[in-house]
């Protein structure tokens, strides 16, 4: 694979007026006084009673068989300016069957996929089938999806690794591991693993929040948003999809629906076990919660039980044949303590950095007495900064535009398949992360990862 | 048949010979009534217990409905968060019966040992024949000894929220 480094364009300058959009009342940091529309429960294109119906059958391309259990879901074109609405979901039948009734009239867009396997070893992309007219009773529309192989085990190659883990530093800046002196004596191990790992220096999230750069990192790819999206039409890093990331879906579970393959869904495909050790808000989208075999979030940090799920998930992980996929979110820093200041000596910040440093040496120390290290992939990101709608601003500076819009992470690879301590200092955007365990593990991408992996040691 | 053998054992404990001396000697006398108002009291209950353990065993089989034999859970997965358990999944009505149905369905979970440290129950609701639903259960476990869950189906029927609310009065013309 050749080398993709991810070209930074600057946003645009207009300033965004208010535009009203379905969004997130709920604002835990009452940052943001525009967003005011509550996320309704039922979609504004449907009645009661009454109304029009559109069925059909979603089938595949290929054999011409019906496709089960495929997520089927129907929404209004966004209008500017408008308010826009949550998306309806049916799941087909055994006989590939899906129905919405009590329709408005109106134009819609009507998107399928099936990113999980009913034992046919087949999963089925997400495909968008716009603007279909209704004025009436419609009935046997048919959405054709395309076939993914899933072969349901792997086939190990030497050098490759056959379990990762991957280890996100919530609430610490990449910066605090790599260039900030003045805590280097309270992140040893956390150090002593960047000077044996490969690192990507320069990792940018391309949003600054955290539901939506959680799920570009799980998937390699910005969320299906309900709405709106401009894919495959590629988008400038720094504006997403044209949309105001202040606006963020935050009302039921149905309102994460996006449809797109996560690194879980990949690895499930092969028959791997996935299981995530997070806080409260991991972020509960379809993706990132669909194909993991044990999903266990806590409140409140605690080291001693961080530990003891990492471990029990890993001991449990190499009982499996096609080995293990394990994401866990090391997140000592209370969400109340995120405005600590890196450099206030001994404040909040400082303390939960040496805890998560003393319990990642805990962790990596438990996996070479258990003789894991040979044949995992260990994978450390880090994710912190307030950017972009905040006077909270990265406290490290305004970041590569310039303009304090950017959310720097690392990556830092070490393992099998990985060969000696490189750097490297060009800038990515960190769609490239999910691509790049995937292809540690010989896997492929997941389906709609926009970034492909970059050449040398990664 | 449990509730009958044990009402037999009971019923012969009761008709000892000493007991029936005791019937012909003092006929309901206070002393006599007062002794054997606790053992009466405790065959009592023993019998209500046993009752209730056999209608407790009669509910469960009529709770095996055969029907449930074509519903087939086809995914789940669960979703801790400190204490709650959430089982998501889906499950399938792979039956002919014109009309859709709700399953109850209940998740058990263990630990490394096998037992048990928690549970969730939850219903898919209206699952017409072919069709494959969604489902919730909502429970409580043990998340630090979380090793692995069985999933159950429970019942068919139908389950009713009655408003909690007065009945309104009737509308006169």
């Amino acid at each position: 694979m050749s080398s993709v480094a991810v070209r930074h364009k600057q946003p645009a300058a207009a300033t965004p007026g208010f535009v009203p959009v379905v969004g997130e009342i709920h604002d835990q940091e009452d940052t943001d006084p525009d967003i005011t529309v509550e996320q309704p429960l039922v979609p504004g294109f449907q009645f009661q009673k009454g109304g029009f119906q559109l069925s059909g059958r979603v089938i595949d391309v290929q054999s011409g068989q019906p496709v089960m259990n495929a997520i089927v879901w129907i929404t209004m074109p966004v209008q500017k300016g408008r308010p826009t609405s949550i998306a309806l979901h049916v799941v087909t039948d055994a006989l590939g069957y899906y129905q919405f009734q009590h329709l408005a009239a109106g134009i819609y867009t009507v998107a399928a996929s099936r990113y999980y396997t009913v034992g046919d070893g087949r999963y089925y992309a997400e495909h968008i089938f716009s603007a279909l007219a209704l004025r009436g009773d419609r009935s046997g529309f048919m959405l054709s999806l395309a076939p993914i192989s899933a072969p349901g085990k792997r086939s190990f190659v030497t050098g490759r690794a056959k379990n990762v883990i991957l280890i996100d530093l919530r609430g610490f800046y990449a910066n605090s591991l790599l260039s900030d002196a003045q805590l280097a004596n309270l992140t040893p191990d956390l150090r002593a693993f960047l000077q044996h790992a490969n690192i990507l220096k320069s990792v940018w999230h391309p949003y600054g929040w955290r539901p939506l750069d959680q799920y570009a990192l799980l998937t390699g790819s910005y969320p299906q948003w309900a709405t709106f999206d401009t894919w495959p039409r590629p988008v400038p890093w720094g504006a997403p999809d044209g949309v105001d990331t202040r606006f963020w879906f935050a009302g039921g579970r149905s309102a994460h629906l996006y449809g797109q393959e996560s690194i879980f869904d990949v690895a499930k495909g092969y028959g791997m076990q996935t299981e995530v050790v997070a806080g409260a808000d991991y972020i509960l989208s379809d993706a990132t919660t669909r194909n993991v075999d044990l999903l266990q979030r806590s409140s409140a940090f605690n080291a001693d039980r961080w530990l003891s799920q990492m471990e029990d998930a890993v001991a449990s992980g190499t009982q499996q044949e096609n080995g293990f996929l394990l994401y866990g979110e090391l997140a000592p820093l209370a969400p109340e303590d995120m405005s600590s200041s890196h450099d206030a000596q001994g404040d909040d910040y400082q303390r939960a950095l040496q805890i998560a440093d003393q319990t990642f040496g805990q962790f990596i120390d438990w996996l070479g007495q258990q003789g894991l290290l040979q044949n995992t992939l260990i994978a450390l990101t880090t994710s912190q900064a307030q950017a972009n709608h905040t006077d909270a601003d990265n406290f490290y500076g305004m970041g590569i535009t310039g303009q304090g819009t950017s959310k720097q992470t690392l990556l830092a690879v070490s393992g099998a398949a990985m060969c000696k301590s490189s750097a490297d200092n060009n800038a990515y955007s960190s769609f490239v992360i999910a691509p790049i365990l995937m292809h540690a593990l010989g896997l492929p991408a997941p389906e709609e990862a926009r970034v492909e992996v970059p050449g040398g040691c990664l | 048949m449990m509730i009958n053998i044990r009402l037999e054992v009971s019923a012969r404990q009761e008709k000892g010979p000493l007991e029936e001396f005791q019937t012909l000697r003092c006929h309901l006398s206070q002393p006599y009534w007062a002794r054997n108002l606790a053992p009466v009291f405790f065959l009592l209950c023993l019998v209500l217990f046993l009752s209730s353990c056999g209608l407790g065993d009669q509910q469960q089989v009529q709770q095996l409905d055969p029907r449930l034999k074509s519903f087939h859970i086809q995914s789940s997965r669960i979703i801790i968060l400190d204490s709650q358990a959430e089982v998501d999944g889906t499950i399938q009505n792979g039956g002919h019966d014109r009309y859709p149905f709700d399953v109850t369905v209940d998740a058990t979970f263990y630990d490394k040992a096998g037992n048990v440290i928690g549970q969730a129950e939850g219903v898919a609701e209206d699952i017409l024949p072919g069709m494959s639903r969604a489902f919730v259960l909502m429970g409580q476990v043990d998340s630090l000894h979380y090793s692995h869950m069985a999933l159950t189906l429970v019942s068919l029927r139908e389950r009713r929220k009655e408003p909690n609310l007065p009945t309104p009065p009737p509308i006169s013309p």
